[in-house]
């Protein structure tokens, strides 16, 4: 069903961008593994005392282990935030710039459906994402092994990022069904990076007391609970991310394959 | 059964845009040429055939299959020349050509060889770099590698220089001689009535006519070239005549649909020093037909 070729060919084009936001991750990754010494860690908990709403806003909590600390500096806000980005300039460039430049004229000159199309993209996507998620962890366990060995749980930190990993894919997939109904890239990123920047904010607001407890049902980015990932007792509601990323994969198909295009 | 066909196809961008009630079909093995100006609506028609668009009224149709849900089925057996199509960024033509030709499942290598001679095309360089003369020889290439039955070209030989220009044409010309299905647009008379078999002209989105290429050169007017004895002799026929009349000085210029005989009887009452006569170029009457919008 899928081209391999076409897979890898677009792969490849999408790579540059790719490991550019995986060095910007992984930088993030090593600085908060820096981060992991007493002095530091004392600040932090200093600052969260004055500020508790804005530590818990951005899902920065406590350092009790390595695992912990790189889940609240990294994962509540930074990481999501540069992912959504990532996802909403690749999906951007995956479907709706190539309707605008007139590429798509030739992969759909070829014998194979639209929706066929859709998912190849959809593939090429997800592998960028994972090797944003790849690269960060390796950076972080490298360097958690040189500056504090012992003191990382591969096992938890893989199920860390593979959370993350989901996250993203529900985020690109959003990205992407948006991207299959426009025919300008520019347009179609700055719709990504609206709907998800306006999930992410419901999702970091869903987490202050405050806030009744029905906001966190607005947002998927409710669903990546770092705490729970962190501690090593994953949700079940986890699940929910790969099945939304299917969902919207499903509706980019439909939509893109029923609509005219201006090519 | 026609192995492509428009019936009453309509596709409305606004009240003024887009293709209405679109009649045609091309048997397999005919050349046919959709000529008309800027913004006629050719473009328009290929995007039904090539399933980019759905028609708002009527069918399109090739083997009797609808263009745009079985789009994945036809694009087997056809090759598209569009006119305005860009790369992907940073890939050299012959990357992309061995890209799409594999994609395929079919390397055609030696036709791929044949067809960068005839065009004389060195597809090596970047996509962004290449000369535009280039860039249309490798989608030209593209259109023509997968040796396919139904050919659809959009404008083939738009901004080729000349010696290209003749090069696409005689490819065109020999796909029609092998039997290909081609349907192709232009806004250059010579290059749809040298390739093609049928030509259909169409202005503002509707179909004018459908003829033969070969009858449309028994369709001009006689054009004469009428020289008086002076000036105002030619102003006094000219001002006679009224219609169909060009005043030069002493020359007049008229052009006649039918028979010279009321222009003979007219020029009795004049002293005329020289006649010259015969069929306006085919050109010329396309450029009477359309107000000068063809080149």
């Amino acid at each position: 069903m899928m081209s391999r070729m076409l897979f890898a060919f677009q792969l490849r084009k999408q790579l540059t961008i790719t490991l550019l936001f995986s060095a910007m991750a992984s930088l993030l990754s090593v600085g908060a593994v820096l981060l992991y010494e007493e002095p530091h860690i004392l600040a932090l908990a200093d600052a969260r005392a004055q500020s508790p709403a804005v530590f818990t806003l951005f899902g920065v909590g406590g350092s009790a282990s390595l695992l912990a600390h790189l889940g609240a500096l990294l994962h509540g806000f930074l990481l999501p935030a540069l992912g959504t980005v990532l996802a909403a300039v690749l999906a951007a460039r995956l479907m709706a710039a190539q309707v605008a430049t007139g590429e798509m004229t030739y992969w759909l000159a070829m014998p194979r459906r639209r929706g066929t199309h859709v998912l190849t993209q959809w593939a090429v996507l997800l592998a960028c994402m994972a090797i944003f998620t790849v690269i960060p962890a390796l950076a972080a366990a490298v360097a958690a092994l040189v500056l504090q060995p012992g003191a990382l749980q591969p096992l938890w930190l893989a199920q860390l990022h593979l959370g993350l990993f989901l996250l993203y894919a529900a985020i690109g997939s959003l990205c992407l069904m948006l991207s299959c109904g426009m025919d300008e890239g520019r347009r179609a990123r700055r719709a990504g990076l609206l709907l998800c920047g306006l999930l992410l904010v419901i999702g970091l607001v869903s987490r202050l007391r405050e806030v009744p407890g029905f906001v966190r049902y607005l947002s998927f980015y409710s669903l990546f609970d770092v705490p729970a990932l962190t501690a090593g007792r994953p949700e079940a509601a986890l699940l929910v991310l790969p099945a939304l990323a299917v969902l919207f994969l499903l509706v980019g198909m439909r939509w893109f394959s029923g609509r005219d295009l201006p090519l | 059964m026609a192995e492509i066909s428009f019936r009453h196809a309509t596709k409305a961008f606004d009240e003024d845009n887009g293709l209405f009630d679109l009649s045609i079909e091309v048997e397999q093995g005919q050349a046919f040429g959709l000529l008309g100006p800027a913004g006629a609506g050719k473009s328009t028609a290929l995007s039904l055939l090539m399933g980019f668009i759905r028609p708002d009224d009527g069918e399109v149709s090739i083997r009797g299959m609808d263009c745009f849900s079985k789009r994945h089925v036809l694009m087997q057996d056809i090759g598209f020349v569009p006119r305005d199509a860009r790369l992907p960024a940073r890939t050299t033509g012959d990357r992309f050509i061995r890209l799409m030709s594999a994609a395929r499942g079919d390397t055609y290598r030696k036709r791929m060889q044949k067809l960068m001679e005839r065009l004389d095309l060195n597809p090596l360089g970047d996509w962004a770099y290449m000369a535009p003369d280039d860039r249309r020889k490798v989608v030209l290439l593209l259109g023509f590698l997968n040796d396919p039955k139904i050919l659809l070209l959009d404008e083939p030989c738009a901004g080729l220089d000349p010696n290209a220009r003749n090069a696409v044409l005689d490819l065109i010309e020999e796909e029609r001689q092998a039997g290909k299905t081609i349907f192709m647009t232009s806004h250059v008379f010579e290059e749809v009535q040298r390739c093609c078999d049928r030509v259909g002209i169409i202005r503002g989105g509707r179909l004018v006519t459908v003829q033969p290429a070969r009858a449309l050169t028994y369709t001009r007017q006689k054009v004469y070239h009428i020289t008086f004895e002076d000036i105002s002799q030619a102003a006094a026929f000219a001002q006679e005549w009224e219609t169909g009349v060009e005043l030069l000085r002493n020359r007049v210029i008229v052009a006649v649909p039918a028979s010279p005989q009321v222009l003979l009887k007219t020029l009795t009452k004049y002293t005329v020093l020289d006649l010259v006569g015969g069929r306006e170029e085919l050109e010329s009457s396309f450029l009477r037909a359309f107000g000068g919008d063809l080149v």
